[in-house]
């Protein structure tokens, strides 16, 4: 079961997004405990795409897959130089906070509700692969 | 949708859900704190990683002033949230 939907690179599609992955939810019968997760990474990839590609004018593309009781959602966008998300360290919290830091958290929460993150180049298309196992 | 009712006993009540959309205005509604406040997340279902920038900051301006930010009632997601990022120990949450 897949299924696709695009949204222009601006924070203001975040509502249409979130509505968007609530219809899935609702039409593969996804339980709502998993919708947070799901939101937030969703959120934090997007916005990441939007942000640091600002030159790019394409819409970003997001598919969303259930199979085996994993879901799988994959963000799709343009990109000359590929950032991967998948290679991100976790945040040294301690230092972190030692510092006074502010922002730079978003990728690192992803990591943390996922359990798979797959950073994918096929030309100039980058495609990153968000998965949760439901069933667990 | 993110609401921002400040209350008139230094309570500030958060409803909706506090995305990268809704940053621009919650900076706007919290750069101006200036005494002890406590936020109450009662209706608060959702904050993502610009949500949290937010909190941070308005933490640090407060703390600079001797002052104290608290959060209430947060659900278990949002706590989630503040505990794979540690801010569970940096924040004031009862």
């Amino acid at each position: 079961m897949k299924r696709m939907h695009s949204f222009r690179r601006d924070f203001g599609e975040l509502e249409n997004i979130f509505g968007f992955i609530g219809t899935v939810f609702n039409e593969y019968g996804i339980g709502d405990e998993h919708r947070f997760s799901i939101d937030l990474s969703v959120e934090e990839v997007f916005t990441n795409m939007v942000k640091y590609n600002a030159d790019a004018s394409g819409d970003i593309a997001i598919e969303v897959e259930y199979d085996d009781g994993s879901l799988f959602v994959r963000l799709l966008d343009q990109q000359q130089k590929p950032f991967d998300v998948s290679a991100v360290k976790p945040v040294d919290l301690d230092a972190y906070h030692k510092e006074g830091r502010i922002g730079g958290l978003g990728i690192h929460l992803v990591h943390q509700f996922m359990d798979e993150v797959k950073h994918e180049v096929n030309g100039n298309i980058t495609t990153v692969t968000l998965i949760r196992k439901l069933s667990s | 949708m993110l609401t921002i009712d400040h209350q008139p006993d230094g309570i500030i009540r958060l409803s909706g859900r506090f995305d990268a959309a809704q940053a621009e205005m919650a900076m706007r509604e919290l750069e101006n704190v200036s005494d002890d406040t406590t936020l109450d997340f009662e209706e608060l279902a959702y904050i993502s990683s610009m949500g949290l920038g937010i909190l941070i900051k308005t933490h640090k301006q407060l703390q600079d002033k001797g002052k104290v930010m608290r959060i209430t009632n947060v659900n278990k997601h949002i706590r989630d949230v503040f505990r794979f990022t540690s801010l569970d120990k940096i924040f004031n949450i009862e």
